[in-house]
């Protein structure tokens, strides 16, 4: 699954995870990215960047997965990224009404930053705690419903869900490009460009700056 | 001997004296634990006594208070001989920092101690020498920050002319104000996530506590401001230099973030932190042109390759971002050292 240097990439897209804090974004990003769960270390600070290749319908994908801080005033700072973006997934905890309740300002400001073909998907995360469960998936998916979006279901901790919300949205952002840019394929895709992308970068490699911090 | 052990000797002299003709009950707060247990005298206790006897125990007294006089005049010495020595090695330190300075007029007025000297333009000159010698590769010994930051902050409060006591009750008040609520909740759930041991573990949750006082006691101190995140991985650093005085981290929190970051650095939608970005930028091209060159490059192809259109983004973009976080991460060092 993982990339090697000089391989052959099909298509490169960049995801953009936002929610309130605490849903577990950064969770589900080291989760999909290295396969490891841990309890947070270090709240996001601005913006954090993993990246992982994969293969959906025998496409090479590489996705670059960007992390966001979901205080209220990092918006501004992190929406600048929504523009670049294939795909935003939204993200909130079933456990928490609160996170759910502003899903649709994320969701707005989202549509509003984003280009047209942008992608949007709606994640529950921390499906693993059902007792304290305060969302239920059938409102949930009756949000997603009537943002036109689809709506995924996942726990971090688990495991549980997260590859397949990825792949699903990886899909959905292969189909958006492929009707977006019709009139160029399929040259576009294998042009000696996008050959670059894939070296200098590591697969699953944290850029977040903390991480060599001096403290 | 430290200067505490010699007030106690003080202490304890006085208290033998006095105790000769009065009630004697302190006596017993002796610094040796080894000396015999000391006899409690009372009036009643010494008019039952012949005058033999009260000679003798006059006597007794007074070899005692010899011996005591004795050890406080060594201990004066001691500290005569610590403090003399401690002088020579700022001068020494002094010395140093000037030989580094410019030699300008304001350099050669430097002068390096622990303590900040009374008085505004010792001050001031203590300051430039702090100032020179966190400058240096090396910054400040670890054990000097926590004096050091505490004699800059508390100058800053008291310049300030407010009444900080009253402040401290206001900002670590356990009733709650009507903002607390939602940033309280915020705070929470920052507190596990600082980045720094002491404060993560299931087993800190003292620790945490004192944490989320310092935080709610900073945000009730500058409502504008409030909490940021960020702010618990500075204040769990400071906290940790301040042997976790929650007070003394207020008021270093009060000086880095108020007097030392530009105005409002935390506030509103960080503004001032797209500014830092920009700086760095223009720095990261001034001093490191090859990588900043590199990830120009690497910017340029990520627009070229991506899926069509003008993507404005990602990686230089990134190296803002991490750059912000540098930036901020070396203010912190700034101050902090």
């Amino acid at each position: 699954m993982e990339s090697s240097s000089n391989e052959h990439i099909d298509y490169v897209f960049k995801v953009v995870l936002i929610g309130d804090c605490g849903v577990g974004k950064s969770s589900l990003l080291l989760r999909y990215s290295d396969d490891f769960f841990q309890e947070s270390y270090l709240c996001t600070i601005g913006v954090d960047l993993r990246i992982r290749t994969i293969s959906v319908d025998d496409k090479r994908v590489k996705l670059q997965m960007w992390d966001t801080a979901g205080q209220e005033r990092f918006k501004t700072l992190c929406g600048h990224y929504y523009r670049g973006a294939e795909a935003i997934i939204i993200v909130f905890d079933v456990t928490s009404e609160n996170s759910f309740s502003n899903v649709l300002r994320w969701y707005e400001e989202a549509r509003q930053l984003s280009r047209q073909d942008t992608v949007l998907v709606l994640l529950g995360n921390k499906s693993d705690m059902a007792d304290s469960r305060a969302v239920s998936t059938e409102r949930a998916q009756s949000l997603a419903a009537s943002l036109n979006i689809a709506y995924f279901e996942s726990s971090a901790k688990l495991c549980d869900n997260v590859k397949e919300t990825f792949t699903a949205t990886t899909r959905k952002m292969m189909e958006a490009y492929q009707k977006h840019h019709r009139a160029h394929l399929p040259d576009d895709l294998t042009n000696s460009k996008s050959l670059h992308m894939s070296q200098p970068i590591k697969s699953s490699t944290s850029l977040n700056c903390f991480d060599c911090s001096i403290m | 001997m430290s200067v505490a052990e010699c007030s106690s000797i003080r202490l304890s002299i006085s208290s033998s004296v006095d105790g000769s003709s009065t009630d004697c009950s302190s006596v017993s707060e002796g610094i040796h634990t080894n000396e015999p247990p000391r006899v409690s005298h009372t009036s009643t206790t010494l008019q039952k006594l012949g005058v033999e006897e009260l000679k003798e125990l006059m006597l007794d007294l007074s070899n005692k208070v010899n011996q005591k006089n004795t050890q406080l005049v060594k201990c004066l010495r001691n500290r005569e001989r610590h403090r003399n020595r401690a002088a020579k090695h700022f001068d020494m330190v002094t010395a140093i920092i000037q030989a580094w300075s410019t030699k300008s007029s304001a350099d050669a007025k430097m002068k390096f101690t622990i303590e900040p000297p009374a008085g505004d333009a010792n001050f001031a000159q203590w300051k430039d020498a702090i100032t020179s010698l966190v400058r240096r590769p090396v910054g400040l010994p670890s054990h000097f920050r926590s004096s050091i930051w505490l004699s800059l902050a508390t100058r800053y409060i008291k310049d300030l002319r407010i009444d900080w006591n009253k402040v401290l009750q206001f900002a670590f008040n356990d009733k709650c104000n009507p903002d607390d609520d939602a940033l309280g909740a915020q705070i929470v759930k920052d507190l596990h996530r600082t980045g720094c041991s002491t404060f993560s573990g299931i087993e800190n949750e003292e620790d945490r506590v004192i944490l989320q006082r310092v935080l709610l006691g900073y945000a009730r101190w500058n409502k504008v401001t409030g909490y940021c995140q960020g702010f618990n991985v500075l204040a769990a650093f400071i906290l940790n230099v301040t042997n976790k005085n929650e007070a003394d981290a207020l008021k270093i929190m009060v000086y880095l973030v108020d007097h030392m970051l530009p105005k409002e650095y935390f506030a509103h939608n960080l503004r001032a932190l797209t500014v830092d970005m920009a700086v760095f930028r223009t720095y990261l091209a001034m001093k490191l042109p090859k990588l900043s060159a590199h990830l120009t490059k690497l910017q340029q192809e990520s627009c070229d390759d991506c899926n069509g259109g003008n993507v404005d983004l990602p990686l230089l973009m990134s190296s803002q971002c991490s750059g912000s976080s540098l930036c901020l991460l070396l203010v912190y060092q700034w101050l902090l050292c």
